[in-house]
């Protein structure tokens, strides 16, 4: 009798050990009375490859993916637009997932643009937005508060410094996870860490 | 004695194994994972219709010459090559700061990867290439 229960408080000790950890909540807090308040994902309000404006309520009761990106960069968004393609095929059109991928590049992305982009992209997924940000400004907020970087610099190939992050935000709009959308490897772990929020949320 | 020179032989040709039984184009995978890939994909095959594949071996034989120029300059994407591609009006961009080593380490690499063509990109035939470029 011993023996099995010895074996039971070893069992019991690894499955808690291996139990996936629940993923942080990421980004700036303040604490008033006594509550901490976790920073949010940006309210916005923005056409998308088929001209349909799209706003946080879109997002209500799911999580999602945000990639910042330009229709003409030549370095890192093809692989983090891939990496995005990669992750939605992953969960083949999971009702709870979106896909965000704002262009920070306001003069050239139209809307026409980014649908003849997403055309040739020759993907079908739903919930896969291209987004138009429609200046500077507004651009600059949504990056910051996702914790991303894009600025104009003429001397970037491409004509923006930008950051290649994935971010990965809970129903609630507070930042879980990120990952490098160039590195196939962070990426693995990235597409992990989705798997154990969408487990959160059952 | 005899026993430890046979060990020792052996541990040497261990080490040698591991030392060179890697990726014949190690240093034309590096410029290709870096400069390449994120348009035309880790294995060459493209993306969508917004990056064409690599694969078109009868194509990449007649402009041979042409590559050199092509990566170090970009191309601009005239209406011949479109319609033979069959692809987008993306341009692809120059790759300034690959030098004829670098470009014949990653056509090297390709070749021997897709292409296959018996003879290997010498750095002749690429600074050749270069002196060319219009």
């Amino acid at each position: 009798m011993r023996l099995p229960a010895a074996y039971l408080i070893v069992l019991t000790l690894l499955s808690l050990s291996c139990s996936k950890k629940k993923l942080p909540i990421l980004g700036l807090r303040q604490i008033e009375n006594g509550d901490t308040i976790y920073a949010k994902t940006p309210d916005f309000s923005f056409l998308n490859q088929y001209g349909n404006r799209m706003d946080k309520s879109i997002l209500e009761g799911q999580i999602h993916v945000a990639n910042f990106f330009f229709t003409s960069c030549p370095t890192i968004c093809p692989k983090t637009i891939r990496s995005m393609i990669r992750i939605a095929e992953h969960f083949k059109d999971h009702p709870k997932i979106s896909y965000l991928n704002f262009s920070i590049d306001y003069k050239k992305d139209s809307v026409e643009r980014l649908k003849s982009y997403y055309d040739k992209l020759q993907v079908s997924i739903k919930q896969f937005h291209l987004l138009h940000i429609p200046s500077m400004e507004e651009i600059k907020r949504v990056t910051e508060m996702y914790m991303s970087i894009a600025v104009e610099d003429p001397d970037a190939p491409g004509g923006f410094d930008h950051s290649g992050w994935l971010l990965l935000a809970d129903k609630d709009f507070h930042i879980r996870s990120y990952c490098l959308g160039t590195d196939d490897k962070e990426v693995d772990r990235f597409i992990e860490d989705i798997e154990s929020l969408l487990d959160e949320m059952e | 004695m005899k026993w430890n020179s046979a060990i020792i032989l052996l541990l040497a040709s261990g080490f040698q194994s591991c030392q060179f039984s890697d990726h014949p184009y190690k240093e034309g995978k590096l410029v290709y994972l870096q400069q390449c890939s994120p348009c035309h994909g880790n294995t060459g095959e493209g993306f969508g219709k917004l990056y064409p594949n690599l694969s078109d071996t009868a194509y990449i034989r007649q402009h041979r010459n042409e590559l050199a120029c092509w990566i170090r300059h970009g191309i601009g994407m005239p209406a011949s090559v479109r319609s033979t591609l069959r692809h987008s009006d993306m341009t692809m961009p120059g790759f300034k700061t690959l030098n004829a080593v670098d470009l014949s380490n990653v056509l090297n690499y390709i070749n021997h990867e897709l292409w296959k063509f018996s003879g290997e990109f010498s750095l002749q035939e690429l600074e050749n290439g270069l002196k060319s470029c219009p």
